[in-house]
């Protein structure tokens, strides 16, 4: 169980608008130091809606914490219209992370990192916090960047601290035409950890079992306690019921089982 | 401003006494973490100090271990959520085996809530909670959200005395509070039944039986159809109820719907209830319930009172 996490009352220092779906939110963080995978509740104290949202963590410094996010509903567009130093309650780090699934250091092949659209966001960290070792960064979108700020705003530090960076777009727009697993090996890695859209994980899942390359997803969920507490987000797995928030947000994909 | 922690403690708590006796079991403090919110104690561990709390219902337990509800299970309303998590539990022995010593150590009264689809299930569970160490049995004749028994049991007097009796007798040495259903069309017929079939007191609300369609796949967002709506929406209906329960019976009534602050903890109190449960706030605010305890410290102080119960208008 996690005990390293705290909720406390924080504000906004910095914002961006990096696309008409994505934008990214820097807040001050005193709290537990976050790790990569892990995320947190994030809720502005001035909110009219009930129930804080679940965002994993992208980069963080000493004193702060930055969050990418796709615009979804009600409770995402609120995050999107904070003011700068406006208050926001903070609730992590919650659940658990990528280090929890890392193969042996010894190990002799890199690590691929996955990301489809949104889900680059809780691979940011990996590259940075663990330089002993070597990631390949895949990263599929529907369509290319517009411009460097949309570029650099959605693939950051990880893609570029990464051996190698793919990039694929279904319209070929940037990188590679076509479904950005269509161009992973995973006999190439040690692992492969992923995040995104429900297709592409279900892809990455079949493509690894044929090879026998462990793979790690970070799933997606309404939460509502984020700590393991109300059983409201739970994944289906080939051991029954798992917590989304509190045994995961990643999972071993040879045990989910997609609905 | 750069940081502050939320759940400071703005009284000293030891100058006010916030204890309170229901049916036998003495709480340090009017404020108890409702089933279904709150697991079993130990999640919420780090965010708030679990033990300033004056006692910690169980999520709803059953006699064999349940997987719960498949499908979505959350859905947020503009003030308040629905869900349909039904009943997911590792069973009563597991429970007792593998949580109750670490939430017994939390300090807080245990209160197990017992739930069952038969007489005989709900009879058979409560055997097993006698003999452990919890405080006190919330019996759930409310949950919405499971098809066999449940909520079945809380609409009709009949239906709910047929299994308060069974339990009263399968626990005898644990004091028995029954959890009422805010879906019963006749509540204070049921309160009474429940109340002369042996229960020592009552607490209510359970959830509102209420529903959401997505407009997209054109389908009901949850497999049952139907969900319980908790949270501030349905808190001055839940607060109706317990004014109105309170002239129906004699037994201490625990309220509960939608409380988010001291305010309406005050108003649950002073309607008559004897102590307040607090359940969906907690997810939208993790300290809410420390600073509800806090809060009416501050107004017992306020208002020179000595004991809890001096807050209610009854």
């Amino acid at each position: 169980m996690n005990d390293q996490k705290q909720s406390l009352l924080s504000i906004l220092i910095s914002s961006a608008v990096i696309n008409q779906e994505i934008f990214r939110l820097d807040f001050i963080w005193k709290g537990p130091v976050p790790k990569p995978g892990q995320f947190f509740l994030i809720k502005p104290k001035r909110s009219a809606v009930f129930l804080a949202r679940p965002i994993s963590v992208a980069l963080w410094q000493s004193d702060t914490v930055r969050f990418l996010i796709a615009k979804r509903g009600r409770g995402t567009e609120e995050l999107l219209a904070m003011h700068l130093n406006e208050e926001v309650e903070l609730t992590g780090p919650l659940g658990n992370c990528w280090e929890d699934f890392f193969p042996p250091e010894n190990t002799q092949k890199p690590i691929a990192l996955l990301g489809g659209g949104i889900g680059v966001a809780p691979l940011e960290g990996l590259p940075r916090e663990f330089p002993k070792y070597d990631f390949d960064f895949y990263a599929g979108f529907r369509t290319g960047f517009k411009t460097d700020e949309e570029r650099y705003g959605i693939l950051g530090p990880a893609a570029f601290n990464a051996q190698n960076l793919i990039i694929a777009t279904e319209d070929g727009s940037e990188g590679k035409k076509g479904r950005i697993t269509n161009f992973l090996d995973p006999t190439k890695y040690a692992a492969v950890y992923a995040c995104g859209p429900t297709a592409m994980l279900r892809a990455v899942t079949e493509k690894c079992k044929a090879s026998g390359t462990p793979c790690y997803i970070s799933m997606e969920k309404h939460m509502a306690c984020g700590v393991g507490a109300c059983l409201g987000c739970t994944v289906k797995t080939k051991n029954g019921n798992r917590r989304c928030c509190a045994d995961g947000p990643i999972f071993p994909a040879e045990e989910l089982i997609f609905e | 401003m750069s940081k502050s922690k939320i759940n400071l403690s703005q009284v000293d708590l030891s100058q006010v006494d916030l204890s309170t006796t229901i049916a036998g079991v003495r709480f340090c403090n009017p404020v108890i973490a409702a089933s279904g919110t709150f697991g079993y104690g130990r999640e919420y561990a780090g965010l708030i100090d679990v033990s300033e709390l004056g006692g910690i219902c169980t999520k709803g337990l059953t006699l064999n271990p349940r997987q719960g509800n498949a499908g979505q299970r959350l859905h947020e309303t503009p003030a308040g959520l629905m869900n349909s998590i039904g009943l997911e539990n590792p069973g009563i022995a597991v429970f007792l085996e593998k949580e109750l010593p670490n939430l017994r150590a939390l300090g807080p009264a245990v209160i197990a809530n017992l739930s069952g689809s038969t007489v005989e299930e709900y009879a058979e569970g409560a055997v097993l909670l006698n003999n452990s160490s919890i405080d006190m049995i919330e019996l759930n004749i409310s949950c919405p959200n499971v098809k066999a028994g449940g909520m079945t049991f809380g609409l009709d007097p009949e239906a709910a005395a047929s299994v308060v009796w069974p339990v009263r007798k399968a626990a005898p040495d644990k004091p028995l509070m029954v959890k009422l259903s805010p879906n019963a069309p006749d509540l204070a017929a049921v309160a009474r039944a429940c109340v002369d079939a042996g229960a020592d007191a009552l607490s209510l609300v359970n959830t509102f039986k209420a529903m959401a369609i997505d407009i997209n796949t054109r389908k009901p967002v949850f497999d049952n159809t139907s969900a319980g709506l908790s949270g501030p929406a349905i808190r001055p209906i839940a607060l109706r109820m317990v004014w109105e329960l309170y002239d129906a019976v004699k037994v201490p009534i625990v309220g509960m719907g939608g409380i988010s602050n001291t305010n309406d903890a005050l108003e649950f109190l002073m309607a008559g209830s004897a102590a307040i449960e607090v359940g969906s706030a907690t997810f939208a605010h993790p300290p809410a319930m420390i600073e509800i305890i806090n809060g009416i410290a501050e107004y017992m102080e306020r208002h020179k009172f000595s004991r809890p119960e001096e807050i209610s208008i009854r």
